[in-house]
């Protein structure tokens, strides 16, 4: 028990380390966007969401909080980049959570890869 | 093991994520039960043999659990960054905490590290307190599958009981005692049960 509990820790530590070694669907992390960081890339089928009303995801469109796309203030801007992951999961999750939960037919609700293999790949 | 799952399915029990995501939380749920077991089932008599065999089984099914989410799916490991929130390094720590419970519990370091039986047993209840802490905090920040403030309550209150009312679950013979083998075969069961309601064709 004691050998199979140390190749446990090893393994774990391992995985965080490296990262998976099966052969499925990589992202490529990198400075996408203009990112000061390396972040992940995203993938926004923006033609399935014409039903949505477009100040649900434009919020600049009312508040006049700065032009252009999405990404040139939530991934650059110093004081809303932080923010990235938590207001993007909340927006783009959520939704397809709640709309999933009055049993329409919407995006992928939590596997991390289905969003972020980015647009241009596979 | 009922407890733990019914928190979970408290809110949108028939919104499924996919047989991966859902069958790979139902493991770690599934871990979870155990913690919360083995915590419940600590007070003497022990048969200690029994407790390290599904102690180990625990650590095992909760390392299914990460392994699953981090062989899997490439992206998961970004949690893990150092700008990952907070409730994703609460459950590495719970698992390393957990490696850690399992080693304590074996006789070569526990003979080592403590003087006296009394020393060792307090020091083990409250590292396998640390542990639920961590890995409740995991589940509740995380979100998925306890959205709602009053699952994530109910959920402290079965951990609150699991840790502090052992003697009383006990003695009161609200609690049976399983066999490892036994608790395996709930595991593994539940857990289908689980991915299999969220993904039912529609």
């Amino acid at each position: 028990m004691k050998w199979a509990t140390f190749a446990i820790l090893v393994a774990v530590v391992l995985l965080v380390w490296q990262g998976t070694p099966a052969p499925v669907a990589k992202p490529d992390i990198d400075h996408h966007w203009g990112s000061p960081q390396p972040i992940l890339p995203m993938t926004f089928a923006h033609a399935d969401h014409g039903a949505e009303n477009c100040t649900t995801c434009h919020h600049d469109y009312i508040d006049d909080t700065g032009p252009g796309t999405c990404m040139n203030c939530h991934v650059t801007d110093a004081e809303v980049s932080p923010l990235l992951r938590e207001q993007f999961h909340d927006l783009c999750m959520g939704c397809h959570v709640e709309t999933r939960g009055e049993g329409e037919v919407a995006g992928p609700p939590r596997r991390c890869i289905d969003c972020h293999l980015g647009d241009d790949l596979p | 093991m009922a407890a733990t799952f019914a928190v979970a399915m408290m809110t949108l029990p028939m919104l499924g994520a996919g047989w991966f995501w859902d069958l790979g939380n139902a493991i770690g749920f599934a871990a979870l039960a155990g913690l919360f077991y083995s915590s419940v089932v600590s007070s003497r008599p022990l048969a200690v043999p029994a407790h390290q065999l599904l102690g180990f089984t625990v650590l095992a099914i909760t390392a299914l659990h990460a392994g699953w989410f981090l062989v899997g799916d490439a992206a998961v490991v970004t949690y893990l960054k150092t700008d990952g929130p907070l409730y994703m390094w609460a459950g590495l720590g719970g698992v390393l905490l957990l490696i850690a419970l399992t080693l304590h519990g074996l006789p070569e370091y526990r003979r080592k590290l403590h003087g006296s039986h009394r020393s060792f047993g307090t020091w083990h209840a409250w590292l396998a307190t640390a542990v639920v802490a961590l890995t409740v905090w995991h589940v509740i920040g995380s979100g998925h599958y306890l959205s709602q403030w009053y699952q994530g309550a109910v959920l402290l209150l079965i951990a609150t009981y699991a840790c502090f009312g052992r003697r009383l679950a006990v003695g009161s013979g609200a609690v049976s005692r399983s066999t490892t083998g036994q608790f395996i075969l709930m595991s593994a069961v539940a857990s289908l049960v689980f991915a299999l309601i969220r993904n039912l064709p529609e």
